[in-house]
């Protein structure tokens, strides 16, 4: 553990104008620094507090554990909240609690992935960087609307309200410079831990390559919004991926996926409810794609064509639903979906063998009146 | 410190004179739009907000309990007008959707209307009259993180779509006025 | 289904103030106007426990271009007058009060955010005419339910007291600009002082006290006019 401080001294000390802050450290509030961490407080104070806040143990537990890896001694004072959002987003507070919305934990494909964006955001931290950009009033005025929000209480939906975020200006918003800093630390960081370099600049690519999908400007990722470009990151990430020697490097991924298993109903129909089909198609299919198959990622593939339901996408969701069905851990809903674009489409002998299908595999499902109202009228 | 004052009652005006409230009676069963009638249950004030075409009744005012009647709505047509937004950017009705799709469509504007976290739960098929209806529930919260809950009833006739949605919030006000609300879907006469 | 209340929650809170004031606010005056609930103040316990909830303040300064700009530091001074005056006030009624402080029960935090909507719906439909409702026989009648208990439990206490103030000032650009403007006979918008006040009864949830006040004058960011400010609040109070 003392290892990676040192690593990461040595490694940064050009950029990190102040050492750590030592563990249990609480500043004199009557110092700027105080006033920043009371704004953290604050802040923490509601997201603790928030309907939107994850409470799985087991989840917390995981997430934590790779903090903690990275963190070394430091990780006694992180404390690390998942917030229900679907979009991808992790944020630092200036007293050291960390903010993941589930989007992100949506969208990253392995244990690596999430490291290198932890590693980013506790960087921001052990380096002080809103201290920094207070003490030189470069961010002045986004760090007073900081202070504002926070100050006026939970009531003002900071923790995930996109919206909100977009409102209060980049909530603990940081200089390019520091984005490249906070980069280069998670790095150190992610890979003194054995974590796959290539992995860094395969974030990037994803983030432009789903952002690129959205047709509305709209669809603006917080996470990036004051960050250097994608392409510079993908750049100097890739570069430093290749200065590093080989390794055994690790991804971790079956162990992520199978803590992140059970939340995918939810997730992704937090994902779907955006109401932005184009970016949800470009998701899946990305998640599609770079994963071994998977029933559960097969069928919401489907669920996202089906529900975009733009030209082709009868037969793209068809598709996507009986790659599900193929696999062994198919979720009953597949044969739904099968069920519903049968419908549709007037084949009623398959509609109604998919929702027979579907209701003695999943005979407690939540709509089954509806899918057995639906059968009765097929075969009246 | 001396200060002019701000002239608010000019602003409020402004919102208030787009705003108009009329008294809906208990007893008399009231045409909330294609050829529907329900019958009050109870007392309401029906609120009509012009801009965003949108009527609904409370008992104890906007946030607290609010039944909307999102009527007739024709395909191509979303369920409700937001201001800033497009109707494909909110989501449109088609003929073709089954009542799966329509309670996919209602979660999903209710996010376009910047509620959080909008999950959907108990479709289920219901009878009124001669006319195939369904039912299903929502539970979301406000951009403030105050936790709400909702439930609809939703009819398909004639290639249109109508909605009739009760919001409140989880504590206290959802629970103390759903059985006002049942008892309003079970009143519900098709023409 | 635009609802008013989102619509409001997405504007800034100078601006919200500006859009539910029922009342016009003449240049020096303060004004007030407490509802209160039928029914007479009863207490279970001989000690008269009020718990006052930490008061929602936000002071805001205006810039020359009419932006709010939030101010954490006029805000945290105004906070620590304000609560002071307002356990003074109660105190000198024979009131055992007791701070709420921060609150981490997501229940209680529930039911203070559903404070908040009622006291907007209050503002809007007791406090502005073309708002009010018919079914509701123009009085104040509405309550948290039942679900308040919890306070009643957690802090021993009968009633409690939530309050929620905004304030502005004129940056100096702008006080210039205003006595120019003065001198000319042309009136430009100063700052403005708004704060609403609800008393509930735990062990109903009935709101049986609210006030709204405003005013052009007054400076929360030192003792005596935060003072005066909370007396104007409390104006009515049945404590």
């Amino acid at each position: 553990m003392a290892a990676v401080a040192a690593l990461l001294l040595a490694a940064n000390t050009a950029q990190a104008l102040e050492d750590a802050p030592a563990v249990g450290y609480r500043p004199d509030p009557s110092t700027i620094e105080g006033g920043l961490w009371m704004a953290g407080d604050k802040a923490e104070q509601a997201v603790k507090t928030s309907p939107q806040l994850v409470h799985d143990a087991a989840l917390n537990a995981y997430v934590r554990s790779v903090v903690c890896k990275l963190a070394g001694d430091q990780c006694a004072s992180i404390r690390v909240y998942i917030v229900e959002v679907p979009r991808f987003n992790a944020y630092m507070m200036p007293n050291g609690a960390m903010v993941v919305w589930t989007g992100l934990l949506l969208r990253v494909q392995n244990e690596a992935q999430l490291a290198f964006i932890l590693g980013h955001e506790l960087t921001h931290y052990l380096h002080r960087h809103a201290l920094d950009s207070m003490r030189r009033a470069e961010t002045t005025s986004s760090l007073l609307t900081l202070f504002s929000v926070a100050a006026a209480g939970a009531g003002v939906g900071i923790v995930g309200s996109v919206a909100n975020l977009a409102a209060a200006g980049m909530l603990f918003a940081h200089t390019r410079d520091q984005e490249r800093d906070a980069d280069s630390g998670g790095f150190d960081l992610a890979t003194a831990n054995n974590y796959d370099p290539r992995q860094a600049a395969s974030i990037w690519q994803f983030v432009m390559d789903e952002s690129h999908a959205n047709p509305h400007a709209e669809g603006r990722d917080f996470f990036t919004a004051n960050h250097p470009t994608d392409a510079e990151r993908l750049a100097t990430l890739t570069q430093k991926a290749d200065g590093m020697a080989a390794q055994s490097w690790v991804t971790n991924e079956a162990a992520f996926h199978s803590q992140t298993k059970p939340f995918l109903d939810r997730w992704l129909e937090d994902e779907f409810n955006r109401g932005e089909p184009e970016e949800s198609v470009a998701m899946l299919e990305r998640l599609v794609a770079a994963n071994p198959p998977s029933g559960p990622l097969s069928y919401y593939l489907g669920e996202a064509y089906r529900r975009r339901n733009a030209a082709g996408d009868i037969d793209r969701a068809s598709n996507a639903y009986k790659a599900a069905i193929a696999t062994s851990d198919r979720p009953a809903a597949a044969y739904r979906g099968l069920g519903l674009l049968a419908m549709k489409g007037g084949d009623k002998q398959s509609a109604c063998d998919s929702f027979t299908q579907y209701l003695a595999t999943a005979p407690e499902a939540d709509d089954r009146a509806m899918i057995q109202y639906y059968l009765t009228q097929l075969q009246g | 410190m001396r200060r002019f004052a701000i002239p608010t009652l000019m602003s409020f005006l402004l919102l208030a004179g787009c705003v108009s409230v009329t008294g809906i009676d208990a007893a008399k069963p009231v045409m909330v739009g294609d050829g529907i009638t329900v019958n009050p249950q109870v007392a309401w004030a029906s609120v009509s907000l012009p801009n965003v075409s949108d009527v609904f009744w409370t008992i104890d005012g906007i946030g607290l309990d609010e039944l909307h009647f999102y009527t007739g709505i024709a395909p191509g047509q979303p369920l409700m007008k937001i201001p800033g937004k497009t109707a494909a950017e909110i989501g449109t009705y088609a003929a073709t959707m089954l009542p799966n799709d329509v309670m996919d469509l209602l979660a999903s504007s209710l996010e376009k209307e910047n509620y959080q976290t909008v999950h959907s739960s108990g479709l289920t098929p219901v009878t009124i009259g001669s006319h195939a209806a369904f039912r299903f529930n929502l539970t979301f919260s406000t951009p403030s993180g105050l936790e709400m809950q909702g439930t609809a009833l939703a009819i398909q006739q004639n290639g249109k779509l109508d909605v009739i949605l009760f919001l409140a919030p989880r504590e206290y006000y959802f629970a103390h006025c759903q059985p006002i609300v049942d008892k309003i879907f079970a009143s519900v006469q098709i023409a | 289904m635009r609802s008013a209340v989102v619509i409001m929650q997405s504007v800034s809170g100078a601006a919200r103030a500006l859009l539910l004031l029922g009342v016009l606010a003449l240049a020096g005056c303060t004004h007030t106007a407490p509802k209160l609930a039928s029914g007479d103040i009863q207490w279970t316990e001989p000690t008269k426990r009020v718990v006052v909830l930490d008061p929602d303040v936000a002071l805001s300064e205006l810039t020359i271009g009419g932006m709010s700009e939030p101010r954490a530091d006029w805000t945290s001074e105004a906070r620590t007058y304000v609560g002071e005056s307002l356990h003074r006030i109660l105190v000198a009624r024979g009131v055992d009060v007791v701070d709420a402080g921060s609150l981490d029960d997501p229940r209680a935090v529930q039911l203070i955010k559903l404070n908040d909507a009622v006291g907007l719906a209050i503002r809007m439909h007791l406090y502005i005419s073309p708002l009010k409702l018919p079914n509701k026989a123009n009085a104040l009648d509405w309550t948290l339910g039942p679900g308040a208990n919890m306070l009643r439990d957690k802090y021993g206490a009968d009633y409690a007291l939530f309050t929620n103030i905004r304030d502005s000032y004129s940056s100096g650009s702008r006080k210039v600009l205003m006595l120019l403007a003065a001198a000319g006979g042309v009136a430009v918008p100063g700052g403005q002082q708004y704060g609403i006040a609800s008393l509930i009864d735990l062990r109903t949830g009935n709101i049986v006290w609210f006030n709204q006040m405003d005013s052009a004058t007054g400076d929360l960011r030192s003792e005596t006019p935060a003072s005066k400010a909370m007396h104007s609040l409390l104006d009515g109070l049945p404590l």
